[in-house]
């Protein structure tokens, strides 16, 4: 144990959970911030670019490495996954098309990225995450490497 | 999940072998703070932590920490 920072388990619990509080305040905070930027202050996308992509490898890397290593949500069925998949399609679908409209000409290319690929990608990602933890929980665990 | 509330005696073992809180936490590698917390009840080691203030204070796992309802 290093003679200045003094780490030991229960400071690595303290410091986890509070890691989890503050990373949690970050992720509902960065979007609040880039919605104000983009609705009320009209700014283009350049001035919350950034902040976006901040966000999305900080809240995809978080969840995607915690349901890996923690193996604590339960890996979907294919019926739950196409279910939750156009749960989160109408989610994004709706208020998108309410606030832009529907597209015309090319950009319903983006508007298809957009409102299918984005929830694929949630949905693939988390499937994947939660799976391949679940199976490595269960090879560490498993009778066989019993001594 | 069930409550489970768990008494220790590690003061007591800590000062029947001579140590200090500071020598006892250096001996199984944490902070003195640690050890004042298990002693006041304060927070739960985990297993490997319990077996290593054992081994310290030359006692068996079952004398240092019991569950506090069930102890006779």
């Amino acid at each position: 144990m290093s003679k200045w920072i003094q780490f030991d388990e229960r400071t690595s619990n303290v410091t986890g959970t509070v890691a989890s509080i503050f990373l949690f305040l970050v992720q509902l905070l960065l979007p609040m911030m880039i919605l104000y930027q983009r609705y009320i202050q009209d700014r283009p996308a350049a001035y919350y670019n950034d902040l976006a992509i901040l966000l999305g490898i900080s809240t995809a890397g978080f969840w995607l490495v915690n349901l890996y290593l923690g193996g604590m949500l339960p890996v979907l069925s294919l019926r739950n996954s196409v279910l939750f998949y156009l749960v989160l399609v109408a989610a994004i679908a709706i208020p998108y098309t309410l606030i832009r409209g529907l597209p015309n000409g090319s950009s319903w290319i983006t508007w298809i990225l957009i409102i299918l690929g984005g929830p694929g990608v949630l949905v693939g990602g988390y499937s994947l995450a939660a799976c391949l933890g679940k199976r490595r929980l269960d090879r560490i665990s498993s009778p066989e490497n019993e001594m | 999940m069930e409550e489970i509330k768990i008494a220790n005696k590690l003061k007591l073992a800590r000062t029947a072998v001579d140590l200090t809180q500071e020598e006892l936490a250096a001996q199984v590698g944490v902070t003195r703070q640690t050890i004042g917390l298990i002693e006041a009840g304060k927070y739960n080691p985990s297993l490997k932590l319990c077996l290593l203030l054992a081994k310290a204070t030359k006692t068996s796992l079952n004398e240092l920490f019991w569950e506090e309802d069930a102890h006779v």
